[in-house]
């Protein structure tokens, strides 16, 4: 993993792709076969931070769980965020967003129950807690693949 | 590279920014908020607001009208949030489908303004593709979009927009030749590395461009 040089994510072919510079030339890595994570859903997602010095990326694997993988310096740590939390699984189409906040990591998603409600799910220093946002709408099903909704955040 | 996902999100080492996500220290204000465009009808653009232990939703009062959601970005910028975002607007007897702010300084109020029009940018956003805004290195916000021309946004730029001056400003030329165009659907992924503004997206000719 580089460190201060542009750096970006992409899934191809089901897994988790990573190019970076270098200073001198482009690196890649497959970082789901070198991570052995869980693989991701082909269309989720994808979003990442740096929280607590680690770079962490967060995707949606095929049962909607929301997984994380981030890069300790020295190797990768996974986690099924979502089962952790216990939250529902995301809805197929849904966006996923998210920031860091001092010790707070926090995701945002739309859950498969109640017909799109968004969630909040943060991690507070020792635990996973979470907020039912409410009822932000939902789009018809099935849904274009490409043309997913969008959401951003942010503390302001 | 066939079934490569359009969807990207960037990471520049320590100094993250993210088109899709936006974060900041406004220490004066420290509300979270979520923005987001998942239908209800008018396809408007909702932001959920954390204040006083509890979330409460309301749409942005310039969006909404699109057959479909909007992209969403936003900054932090002199002290307000700004929230872009595709609208329906027509002007000088042609419609086009534009990039639109709201802003405001206590997240409650809100003010709306026409940055493609502003900037004469006479071409309509792509609206299934992404939006990225963000402070560039000398202090200027600035937003990119994709936008396109003929049936479904068949040829498509790249484009941005800055704010100087109390005014916003287009790029002289964000897809010079020999640079491949964005593919349609494709998200944004901008930040600023070494003070330069970046951009990140998916090339139509199914690779992944960085200008």
């Amino acid at each position: 993993m580089a460190s201060g040089y542009p750096t970006l994510w992409f899934i191809s072919c089901s897994h988790i792709h990573h190019v970076w510079w270098t200073g001198s030339k482009w690196g890649t890595s497959d970082d789901t076969a070198l991570s052995g994570a869980a693989a991701p859903q082909f269309d989720s997602s994808l979003m990442g931070y740096v929280f607590g010095g680690d770079e962490s990326i967060w995707y949606f694997t095929p049962d909607y769980h929301i997984h994380k993988m981030w890069w300790t310096g020295s190797s990768y740590s996974t986690e099924d965020v979502t089962a952790d939390a216990g939250v529902p699984a995301g809805i197929t189409w849904s966006p996923l967003v998210g920031n860091a906040n001092g010790s707070q990591a926090t995701v945002f998603y739309i859950a498969s129950t109640g017909g799109g409600q968004a969630y909040e799910v943060y991690w507070n220093g020792s635990k996973w807690l979470n907020y039912n946002i409410g009822l932000v709408g939902a789009p018809p099903n099935p849904y274009p693949s490409l043309n997913f909704p969008k959401m951003a955040a942010g503390v302001f | 590279m066939k079934c490569l996902s359009l969807f990207v999100r960037a990471i520049a080492g320590l100094s993250l920014v993210c088109s899709m996500l936006m974060f900041s220290a406004l220490s004066d204000a420290q509300t979270e908020n979520l923005f987001g465009s998942v239908g209800a009808g008018s396809y408007g653009v909702f932001d959920a607001h954390f204040r006083a232990g509890a979330w409460s939703l309301q749409n942005l009062p310039s969006s909404g009208g699109l057959s479909g959601p909007s992209p969403v970005a936003t900054m932090n910028f002199g002290g307000q949030i700004h929230v872009f975002f595709a609208v329906n607007r027509c002007r000088s007897g042609n419609c086009y489908v534009d990039i639109y702010e709201d802003y405001s300084s206590d997240g409650v109020n809100w003010t709306g303004r026409d940055v493609s029009a502003e900037a004469n940018i006479d071409i309509s956003l792509c609206p299934s593709s992404g939006l990225s805004a963000y402070v560039d290195g000398q202090g200027l916000p600035r937003v990119f979009g994709v936008v396109g021309v003929g049936t479904d946004c068949a040829t498509t730029f790249l484009v941005g927009a800055y704010f100087q001056n109390g005014n916003w400003v287009a790029e002289s030329d964000l897809s010079p030749a020999g640079i491949g165009s964005p593919a349609l659907d494709t998200d944004l992924v901008g930040y600023v590395y070494n003070g330069y503004p970046t951009i990140w997206y998916v090339g139509s000719n199914s690779g992944t461009t960085n200008i």
